[in-house]
């Protein structure tokens, strides 16, 4: 995933509406119409959610007769996780190297 | 560090250290001690490329090599929060090529504990606040679509 991409998956987690919007998503596809049930907001307003987060590659979306079903594409969420656990593993290593680093010096101490 | 669900998908790590906090705080921010540690694995950090001004608003910077190639990785930090010995919050630029591609906040706690450190690392892209709702999001999410699949 390209660095960019990753960036637009953060920034379209941030916002409360639009992870409820993947939450209901995570059931089966929906028209918008359908997601803009649940929330007090219009189908206008959802439709410009759902275009951040298909720019953030986390939904896709078909043609169909009159309207435009949407899905959600599990991928992008997995690079965000797998991003979260690379970062983990290395600030184990470091920990690793502090621990026998202050080891060391209050030995010598 | 083990089990599954909501602790994998959190960048928090906890550590403890045996050393009284005050050691492991400086450790962080005196320039000759940093340069011996912070670097992973196949880098090093040049000890002249240390820079710290220990201050809120003040820089923690320095360039990790790899002696291989030459290559050069530098490393910015703004310190956004400092108590010392008990909290230092850093912000990093965003630097793609080290798998960084937004800007980075981390939060270290150093706990006192009977002469040992509770050390708690939560690092994560854009500011604070946003990062346990990001966090809370896909974390939601993932466990919703790992009930779907398994059901």
């Amino acid at each position: 995933m390209a660095a960019d991409q990753l960036s637009l998956t953060f920034a379209a987690l941030a916002d409360p509406t639009r992870r409820a919007i993947l939450t209901r998503l995570a059931e089966g596809e929906a028209t918008v119409r359908e997601l803009a049930e649940p929330f007090s907001i219009s189908p206008p307003a959802i439709s410009r959610h759902l275009k951040v987060l298909e720019r953030a590659g986390l939904i896709s979306r078909r043609q169909a007769a009159q309207s435009r079903p949407t899905s959600l594409r599990p991928e992008a969420l997995e690079e965000a996780d797998a991003w979260m656990v690379a970062c983990k593993a290395t600030w184990g290593g470091r920990l690793d190297r502090l621990d026998s680093h202050l080891d060391r010096l209050q030995k010598r101490g | 560090m083990s089990g599954t669900g909501k602790a994998d998908r959190e960048v928090q790590i906890d550590r403890v250290i045996d050393a009284p906090r005050e050691l492991v705080f400086a450790a962080f921010t005196d320039p000759t001690q940093l340069a011996i540690w912070w670097a992973p694995e196949g880098l090093e950090i040049p000890a002249d490329t240390v820079e710290v001004d220990g201050r809120v608003g003040g820089r923690i910077n320095f360039s990790m090599v790899d002696p291989n190639s030459g290559q050069d990785y530098p490393v910015r930090f703004e310190i956004v929060e400092m108590t010392e010995p008990e909290v230092l919050v850093l912000e990093s630029p965003p630097v793609p090529e080290l798998g960084m591609p937004e800007r980075i906040v981390t939060r270290l706690t150093f706990e006192e504990d009977g002469g040992r450190t509770r050390l708690s690392v939560t690092q994560g892209p854009h500011t604070e606040e946003m990062v346990p709702q990001a966090l809370a999001g896909w974390t939601s999410i993932l466990e919703k679509l790992d009930a779907m699949t398994a059901s």
